[in-house]
């Protein structure tokens, strides 16, 4: 763990703002992410955990603050020229594309990956083919990886919501990320799931990948995490080993008001945020 | 790696095989007419050879606005004046060009001149929607669907006003362009009609073909993915504004050279069939055959065409003084049908339903009865 932070940092997120009307989502938010490390986004809703997602990502213009990735600033990038770049996201409320098989989502991850436009593919010229084959049998890999390879031809919106979420992950891994960044991909999940997804993240940690996650399963961020951040009402509260940040009295505050025992609030947030945990063990 | 069970490899074949076999059939009876019967008898002269080659023409047109409306998710709602571009343009440079721009005689009198005119009205096509789509495309939602409207309506007005220079007109009136000659490969005429239909069936499935080749590639899943989620398309490096553009300017390409093969077919064009209602024609015609299927088209155009036929030879008989006009309530009233109860089109309604059914059936197999207990959706 204390290895990893003398690793060269690979996202750098400087000053950072974002203002949605009078809203201050964002307040001058900092922290960096070093290369393999894996660092865990925590806070209440509504602390700006997403929107910083969709400003690392572009989908949301930046209000100040700058995000280095590699050290090149990402602004005014268009967000497909930053999964480009290596930064490929997945969403908390899961956009898999519906109509497409299980494993042709998979192929879209590797659309960077290809160079074949509509002409080639049109005429079926041998290099567009060899990049077919080439696209379908990586990505069956990724789905292989994910676990969900048998159901590899069905329609994607005939799998059931745990294994949709393991496809927007395989989805964002087939894009061959430098940064990967997951948005509560524990949400919904049963106990064994998040068990499952747990080793996953961590094998993908093991093959050189950085990721930084947004979670509200406080066991899996703390299983996994290097470090955690804390956003509260869109400003850092607390940044740390996920050891440091629970005994942190501002985090205690800012989840439950200042005078709660730590011991309690870890039991507290354990049990709120995994509420398959009882039906799992009865 | 050879263990990855392909699906579906065969469905296209099955496709080609009945698309062919249906259309060499039908044109074997008009040129061979055995037992006396020609192809029109077959259904009481309400469907003839006319009409069959109006439906291989308008299969190409349809072929590019599926894959911009159903793939990409645009709505173009002027994609009949594109398709009169491509008419217009084979009109004009055959008949006209030796006046405007000097075009020698034995240019104009040789074979290849139609072909490459065809090509060039291919490009301006093109070259136009490129240009146009550009500045719209960038933006989200339906932009396209009023843009379209708006530039159709131009070029129609184009077509229709006999626009012209100098004591030259370009594009005639009402009445539009006469005398396109007929298509030649050599000294081969493509025609009588029983030749010409060969040849634009030739054309369509050419047309299905790309199609076919473009929706299963590298691209054809980007369009998709785009009408699935723009988000999640962005979000996996697609770039989505380039991709629509790119499709809008095929799907001008196809429809230019349906319009020049309808040219040479028809050998007088007007502005009539390019018109709005022209386009909204096409619009019910999409929705038909399906969004999002290929091989919905010719079955969308056929299905309308037959019914336009039925309607004009026997709607007056109901009644009395109805015209051609009466069709546009007809279409009307079919399109919210259709939008009410399969908004993907009735062709791929029906096949989507039944794979979601079978997909379904199949995890049943799979993973039977797995406990899901509070998973929040």
């Amino acid at each position: 763990m204390t290895g990893k932070q003398d690793s060269p940092v690979l996202l750098s997120i400087k000053d950072v703002s974002k203002v949605f009307g009078g809203l201050m989502a964002l307040n001058r938010v900092s922290f960096d992410v070093h290369s393999g490390e894996i660092v865990a986004l925590i806070g209440p809703n509504g602390a700006g955990k997403t929107t910083l997602f969709n400003v690392i990502t572009n989908f949301h213009p930046l209000d100040g603050g700058e995000i280095l990735f590699g050290g090149k600033p990402l602004n005014g990038l268009r967000p497909d020229q930053i999964a480009q770049g290596g930064i490929v996201r997945t969403f908390q409320n899961l956009r898999i594309f519906h109509n497409m098989t299980v494993l042709e989502n998979a192929m879209v991850g590797m659309h960077l990956q290809g160079a074949s436009g509509i002409v080639s593919a049109a005429l079926r010229l041998p290099a567009a083919r060899e990049e077919e084959k080439r696209f379908h049998d990586i990505a069956y890999q990724y789905l292989e990886m994910v676990g969900i390879e048998n159901r590899a031809h069905d329609l994607a919106s005939s799998l059931p919501f745990g294994q949709q979420r393991l496809l927007e992950i395989g989805r964002a891994l087939a894009a061959n990320p430098r940064l990967l960044l997951l948005d509560e991909p524990a949400a919904g999940l049963t106990r064994a799931e998040t068990e499952a997804l747990d080793e996953l993240i961590c094998s993908l940690q093991d093959q050189g990948l950085t990721i930084l996650l947004v979670e509200h399963d406080m066991e899996l961020v703390m299983n996994i995490a290097d470090r955690v951040v804390v956003l509260h009402y869109g400003t850092k509260i607390a940044t740390g080993t996920p050891e440091e940040v629970q005994a942190n009295p501002d985090v205690i505050g800012a989840y439950l008001g200042a005078d709660w025992q730590q011991d309690k609030w870890l039991e507290w947030m354990l049990e709120d945020s995994n509420p398959n945990a009882e039906k799992a063990d009865a | 790696m050879n263990a990855i069970p392909r699906f579906n490899s065969n469905r296209n074949a099955i496709g080609w095989f009945a698309m062919t076999a249906v259309i060499a059939l039908l044109g074997w009876v008009e040129t061979v007419q055995p037992m006396g019967v020609d192809f029109a008898d077959l259904t009481n002269g309400i469907v003839t050879m006319d009409t069959m080659v109006r439906v291989a023409i308008l299969t190409i047109v349809l072929v590019g606005l599926n894959l911009l409306m159903g793939y990409a998710g645009q709505v173009s709602l002027g994609h009949a004046a594109l398709y009169g571009l491509g008419a217009y343009a084979s009109s004009i440079l055959c008949v006209r060009s030796g006046d405007l721009l000097g075009v020698p005689a034995w240019v104009l009198g040789s074979w290849w001149w139609p072909w490459l005119v065809m090509l060039i009205g291919m490009a301006f096509a093109g070259a136009l929607a490129y240009l146009v789509g550009r500045p719209i495309l960038r933006l989200q939602g339906h932009y396209l669907a009023m843009a379209t409207l708006g530039l159709g309506i131009m070029i129609y007005i184009l077509f229709r006003e006999n626009l012209g220079f100098q004591g030259q007109h370009i594009t005639g009136t009402f009445d539009g362009i006469p005398g396109v000659p007929r298509l030649r490969i050599g000294n081969f005429e493509i025609w009588p009609i029983s030749r010409y239909y060969f040849f634009a069936w030739i054309a369509a499935l050419g047309a299905i073909a790309f199609g076919l080749n473009v929706i299963s590639s590298r691209t054809g899943r980007a369009l998709r993915a785009i009408h699935d989620s723009e988000v999640a398309a962005q979000a996996m490096g697609v770039d989505v504004a380039s991709y629509k553009v790119r499709i809008f300017a095929v799907s001008a390409i196809l429809a230019s050279a349906a319009g020049s093969i309808y040219a040479h077919f028809q050998t007088t064009v007007s502005p009539a069939p390019f018109s709005f209602v022209g386009s909204l024609e096409l619009v019910v015609m999409a929705a038909v055959g399906g969004l999002s299927s290929i091989w919905g088209a010719p079955f969308g155009v056929a299905v309308i065409l037959i019914i336009k036929e039925i309607l004009r030879s026997r709607l007056r008989v109901v009644f009395s003084g109805a015209s051609g006009e009466h069709e546009v309530i007809f279409y009307g009233i079919l399109l919210v049908l259709i939008m009410i109860f399969m908004p993907e089109g009735v062709t791929v309604g029906a096949v989507r339903r039944w794979r979601l059914w079978q997909s379904r059936k199949r995890e049943q197999v799979l993973s039977p009865a797995q406990p899901q207990a509070g998973v929040p959706r």
